[in-house]
């Protein structure tokens, strides 16, 4: 089967490919998905190094287990659940999380912006980083799937097999945890420029 | 939008997979064994245990059990001792067998011990020949069995175990390799 690019293909006949060994169907899943794979990983590890072997991970756990998918469930919520637990696998591993300094780097070689305002912008960004890092896992996971994927309250349930009100639940105490960490890191809004 | 909300989304934003992604899943890819492959491992896991049965079926017991000590290091061993005279008496008052063991054997001999096979039918001997591990069983041959030289024993393809009736009893020699064989007779016979 040969897929071409610039042809929108219904995700479940690439699915189906794929189960029947198509390679180029692999490829093409894996062309749709990789950044969002990615992502969850680099969020949820806070590590370039462990968000690849998560990504690598999930892609070859795709490809071992996609006979055991059932098209009467959302193939997005088959493979977030597939990422989650690939963090959490990593997590159990001992690997430890690293502080995050990529974004630090990318913003001081970005153009079109300030060195100034990118080198304040990565420094709030490596702060929110750092703390999101030192969340529990649960509530960890639930931050990278709202923040990172956008996901609503019932996506994320049904990815992690749990009720609606567990992911606002645990949602609620994380952005209280969030809140009381960063606050002490912050200026006052818009602060900084105002009158002595 | 509240701040908390906005520093999350700007902090936790989606980012682009490493072009390197792809190489990597791909290369472990064909580290793992393929579908095809699984089923060709299976099938050969199978042939190996199908042979290794019907071969403890064709070769006699003794033959069975000295090559399976041998390979698992005779971990029954009952009776532990390096003392020539003392596992003979030790045999003899436990089977009733009587092993012509050396009593001064070849320094290149280090006797284990010894261990009874199935109650008294037979017994099992372990010991170094050299630096190879070696394995002497003894049983009572058959009633009526005729005195049987020493011979490579049929259904052992590598030639490390060698049969041979004598005495009313029968013998069979194993050791890791065919060349250490010559040497492991040296437990009963002199230099």
């Amino acid at each position: 089967m040969l897929l071409d690019a610039n042809i929108p293909l219904a995700i479940e006949n690439v699915v189906e490919a794929c189960r029947r060994g198509d390679p180029d169907a692999f490829r093409a899943l894996f062309e749709t998905y990789k950044d969002r794979v990615y992502s969850i990983a680099l969020r949820y590890s806070g590590n370039p190094a462990a968000a690849m072997d998560i990504a690598q991970d999930t892609f070859l756990k795709l490809l071992s287990r996609i006979g055991d998918y059932r098209s009467e469930a959302s193939f997005d919520s088959w493979l977030y659940r597939m990422v989650v637990n690939s963090c959490i696998d990593d997590q159990r591993r001992g690997r430890r999380l690293a502080p995050f300094l990529d974004g630090l780097v990318d913003a001081v070689c970005a153009p079109a912006e300030s060195v100034l305002h990118r080198l304040m912008r990565a420094e709030t960004e490596q702060r929110v980083q750092d703390v999101v890092a030192r969340l529990g896992p649960e509530q960890r996971i639930v931050v990278v799937l709202r923040y990172t994927e956008g996901l609503s309250y019932d996506e994320i349930a049904k990815i992690l097999g749990c009720s609606p009100g567990t992911v606002a639940s645990r949602l609620n105490r994380a952005h209280k945890i969030l809140e009381r960490r960063l606050s002490h890191l912050r200026k006052p809004e818009g602060g900084g420029d105002g009158p002595a | 939008m509240d701040r908390l909300e906005r520093e999350l989304q700007q902090g936790l934003r989606s980012v682009t997979a490493p072009p390197e992604l792809w190489e990597r899943v791909r290369a472990a890819q064909a580290l793992q064994p393929g579908e095809g492959n699984r089923g060709l491992v299976w099938a050969l896991a199978m042939a190996v245990f199908l042979a290794a049965v019907a071969l403890s079926l064709v070769r006699p017991p003794d033959e069975a059990f000295a090559i399976r000590a041998l390979a698992d290091g005779s971990p029954g061993i009952a009776f532990r001792c390096q003392n020539p005279a003392q596992i003979r008496a030790w045999v003899r008052a436990n089977t009733g067998l009587d092993l012509p063991l050396r009593d001064g054997p070849s320094l290149s001999i280090q006797l284990i011990g010894a261990q009874t096979i199935d109650g008294t039918r037979g017994v099992e001997v372990a010991y170094r020949a050299g630096n190879r591990d070696a394995v002497l069983v003894v049983s009572r041959a058959e009633a009526g069995s005729a005195r049987r030289p020493h011979a490579r024993a049929s259904g052992d393809a590598s030639g490390n175990v060698s049969t041979w009736v004598t005495d009313g009893q029968r013998y069979t020699l194993a050791c890791n390799d065919p060349a250490g064989l010559q040497l492991a007779c040296k437990l009963c016979h002199l230099d």
